[in-house]
């Protein structure tokens, strides 16, 4: 069941009457039922996959508060962690891993046949894992357990969170079971706006850029590089409209029922490094994988070459997580090496003892949110490539033909002006820069009380224009999530 | 100082509220409102029925005979067209029949003007919707051969009348509430066709697509003016970059069909059984296509238009790939229904008359076997008698026709 669906557009209205008119000792129940139908109409079967990995879960992360000895509460740690992410391995990873063993087998000549095992990875399930992980890791530094399991299978199984996060964490969740016991039309007023933007993130900016990334990402070769570099803006702008349209959507819904999920993003290609990137971008994972990656491989509590070690590994090991492929992994690592250099370039300028008067300045902060943006770019071309050769083509497109064709733009031909039908490609000219100026245009209003919190009327004009988009807009076809893959 | 709204009357603050309202009322005004009228006849890319319809919306109606059916119409009466006339013959907008006019003139005399409303793909639902259209532009033929194979009826590609791209066209240009029932059955199409009908922005959001679309080509016509250096590119291209774009789109460069003689195309038999096999794997809306083509009866009886139930030659190599015994039930559905309403049926599937040499693959004709076809129906036409009726008075009322024409037209 899709958010932009109609099986969503009734579902979601449907569990919400019945949520709010049940006794308030059978909504958590109420809203278990209704998640686990959401996770279900897309395969039954999966539905029992989920139960068992939460009730596996729920049995055993216990038994690591109630272990006497810190050896044997890291081994039943140990034990809780694996078992998930043998779970995740052998649904996400075993193609892979495959692959890895086939090339390895060739490369010294050993004829292999790998198994043909159709195994469909089961939606959201490194978004479950992720959540099972921090729980049993919390708890064995010493925070409580859930001690009933409806409510920590809603915490599992939570349908607006479900597929594609955010990631929660349990003690912000659980508390919030039970403690709003009272419809607030803030409920339904900043829920019902959250949905509506988030949808037309999706059908009106996402879904339509998808069509060039489309396009540009499956056909390297027609065309140039300064037409690659609109696409893989084109594509930066899709995956954050899409995702941030899922999130938006994701919070709203939760919100009518009174429950608050965190935000995911804040405007990230105003980022003015790597670094301050990963505070804005998916921020549900980035927090994640610091606290509980990052960290307990020893962080930057240890050597400057020992914390490069950490972040690296960190980074690409997240990449891997995105999907169980090469160029992930390199994306991974290529955000690695960015946040790796950007801890160089800053110990450079501190050694030049660079004034902090023009690191504040204006102009530098401008130059380093442009450059962010590009180096981000470079990553997103490994991230959508199909692989790691066509993601190489591009980026050899993008760093040695396209500043030629920069020089010579008389002759150069951008293929997106030939293409008439759909508009969308001529109109990335238009629509990139209208995207950037939103983008500065909302960090700038972001902490005006106008535009938090503005007089009725411009709401109402708001949501009805939205509305209005999202009826005239969706399509029977609309592109799945991105984030719906991983 | 703001003061705060007693929580009695705090909906009265709720912007959903309000939006809800003001929409219900704008779907609700927004319908009678005279500045905003659509052209039904638009749509975002021309596939076969765009190319038929337009044309039928040009011409002037007097049409006395139609010819009906899917790509087993169209290959046959094309390729015949192209060899009997000497010439290209482009699909998207020669929806004649010349030299079955020539051939019904010969044997009924009078005059025809045959309009060929066939379409690739065309099931029964479909032809439905093509006649009825049809007739509610003011075309009214007197005699309606409709060609039917099994496929118009089973085809495992098509999960719903609704599904199929000539009937998302032909819903713009006709009412379909009296089918809806039996279009849309699963909950989920239904709530969509209520949402269609009753929410103003859901029946319109095509035409508003269109109009956004079109707004934003003047826009960046007048910002990035188009440069004669910049053509745009061909239609291979484009279906390298974007091979999913608008695949139903029928384009006239694509559309051509040549003369062809008789040695060449015979040995240029085509084997499609794969695709036949998919398309006759679930034979699920049988039963509901076939309560189209008794729609399509009873719509020509009421219209007054007559109607010849023709079954189309195709070679045993794809009848065998139907389910067992299915074809002989399927031949005998035809003449039960044909018999039952007294509409002439005709079945063409004849080895003895066509064999092999004739066809492109193991259902479509080609030029030569699409003449033989032609030939065996005009006979076969003249054997029955309500047809020789019936094709006799439209020869009549089609040379009445032209001869008040030319009385009309002014002499210099």
């Amino acid at each position: 069941m899709l958010f932009n669906s109609l099986q969503y557009l009734l579902f979601l209205p449907t569990v919400f009457i019945l949520f709010w008119l049940a006794p308030v000792r059978l909504r958590v129940p109420l809203l278990l039922v209704a998640s686990y139908i959401f996770y279900m109409s897309w395969r039954p079967e999966y539905g029992l996959l989920i139960f068992g990995l939460t009730l596996g879960n729920f049995l055993l992360t216990p038994m690591i508060a109630k272990a006497s000895s810190p050896k044997s509460r890291r081994l039943w740690l140990s034990l809780v962690v694996a078992g998930n992410l043998i779970t995740l391995g052998v649904f996400k990873y075993y193609l892979f891993a495959f692959d890895l063993a086939k090339a390895t087998a060739h490369l010294f000549k050993i004829s292999w046949s790998e198994p043909t095992l159709s195994i469909i990875l089961p939606l959201g399930i490194s978004f479950f894992v992720f959540e099972f992980i921090h729980y049993a890791v919390d708890v064995y530094r010493g925070k409580p357990t859930v001690k009933s399991l409806p409510d920590f299978m809603l915490f599992a199984s939570f349908f607006p969170t479900q597929i594609a996060g955010p990631i929660k964490r349990y003690m912000d969740f659980i508390p919030q079971l039970g403690v709003n016991s009272t419809l607030k039309w803030d409920y339904i007023d900043e829920g019902v706006q959250l949905i509506l933007l988030g949808l037309v993130k999706k059908v009106l900016i996402a879904d339509q850029l998808a069509t060039v990334a489309q396009a540009g990402f499956g056909n390297v070769h027609n065309f140039s590089g300064l037409d690659l570099w609109l696409i893989t803006y084109a594509f930066a702008f899709q995956i954050f409209y899409d995702f941030s349209g899922y999130t938006d959507i994701a919070r709203g819904s939760a919100l009518l029922f009174g429950y608050k999920v965190p935000i995911n993003f804040n405007l990230p290609y105003l980022a003015a490094n790597v670094s301050d990137f990963w505070h804005r971008w998916h921020i549900s994972l980035s927090t994640w994988l610091r606290d509980y990656l990052y960290i307990p491989l020893g962080g930057s509590r240890c050597g400057r070459l020992f914390n490069y070690k950490n972040l690296f590994l960190t980074m690409a090991l997240g990449g891997l997580w995105h999907g169980a492929s090469l160029h992930f992994l390199v994306w991974g690592a290529y955000q690695g090496i960015l946040l790796i250099l950007h801890k160089e370039y800053l110990r450079v300028l501190e050694l030049l003892g660079i004034s902090k008067r023009v690191l504040a300045s204006r102009l530098y902060h401008a130059v380093s949110i442009f450059i962010t943006f590009q180096l981000v770019c470079v990553g997103w071309v490994l991230f959508r490539a199909d692989d790691l050769r066509i993601a190489t083509r591009i980026i050899q497109k993008l760093f040695l033909r396209a500043p030629v064709e920069l020089f010579h733009l008389g002759s150069t031909k951008l293929t997106v002006l030939h293409i008439s039908d759909p508009i969308i490609f001529p109109a990335l000219l238009l629509i990139l820069p209208a995207l950037v100026i939103a983008h500065l245009t909302v960090g700038w209003l972001n902490n005006k009380s106008y535009y938090l919190c503005p007089p009725l009327p411009v709401k109402i004009g708001c949501m009805l224009a939205l509305l209005c988009l999202i009826v005239i807009f969706s399509s029977d076809s609309s592109p799945k999530f991105i984030y719906f893959q991983f | 100082m703001q003061t705060p709204t007693p929580t009695a009357f705090r909906w009265l603050q709720s912007p959903v509220l309000w939006t809800a309202a003001i929409f219900i009322l704008l779907n609700a005004s927004l319908p009678h409102c005279a500045a905003l009228q659509f052209d039904s006849y638009k749509f975002p890319y021309r596939g076969w029925s765009w190319w038929l319809m337009n044309d039928l919306k040009r011409s002037s109606g007097n049409s006395n005979t139609a010819i009906m059916g899917s790509s087993l119409i169209v290959t046959a009466n094309s390729g015949v067209e192209a060899n009997y006339l000497g010439q290209t013959v482009n699909l998207t907008s020669h929806h004649k029949a010349t030299y079955l006019d020539r051939l019904l003139k010969e044997k009924f005399g009078g005059r025809f003007n045959t309009f060929n409303l066939a379409a690739p793909g065309l099931m029964a639902s479909d032809a439905y919707l093509s006649l009825k259209t049809m007739l509610e532009s003011g075309h009214h033929p007197d005699v309606l051969i409709y060609g039917v194979a099994p496929r118009d009826f089973v085809d495992s590609s098509v999960k719903c009348p609704a599904d199929t791209d000539v009937f998302k066209y032909l819903r713009r240009l006709t009412k379909i509430d009296e089918i809806a029932d039996a279009t849309f059955r699963a909950p989920l199409e239904r709530i969509d066709w209520w949402l269609q009908r009753n929410i103003y922005f859901c029946g319109t959001a095509l035409d508003y697509q269109m109009l956004a679309g079109e707004l934003c080509q003047q826009v960046l016509a007048k910002v990035l003016p188009p440069r004669a250096t910049q053509p745009p590119l061909s239609l291979a291209e484009m279906e390298t970059i974007l091979p999913k774009f608008k695949p139903a789109a029928t384009h006239p460069e694509r559309s051509r069909i040549e003369p062809t003689v008789a040695e060449t195309v015979r040995n240029q038999f085509f084997d499609n059984r794969g695709e036949y096999l998919e398309r006759y794997q679930w034979p699920n809306n049988y039963e509901l296509e076939l309560t189209f083509l008794e729609r399509i009866i009873l719509l020509c009886k009421e219209k007054q238009v007559q109607l010849v139930l023709v079954n189309m030659p195709i070679l045993p190599a794809n009848t065998t790939l139907l389910p067992k015994g299915f074809y002989r039930s399927y031949q005998n559905r035809l003449k039960s229904i044909a018999k039952r309403d007294n509409v002439p049926f005709m079945d063409s599937c004849d080895p003895l008359v066509l064999e092999q040499k004739d066809f492109h693959d193991p259902v479509h004709l080609n030029a030569f076997g699409g003449q033989k076809f032609y030939s065996a129906l005009v006979d076969g036409l003249s054997n029955d008698v309500v047809s020789r009726k019936a094709l006799a008075a439209a020869g009549q009322r089609g040379q009445a026709t032209r001869e008040i024409a030319g009385k009309a037209q002014p002499t210099n």
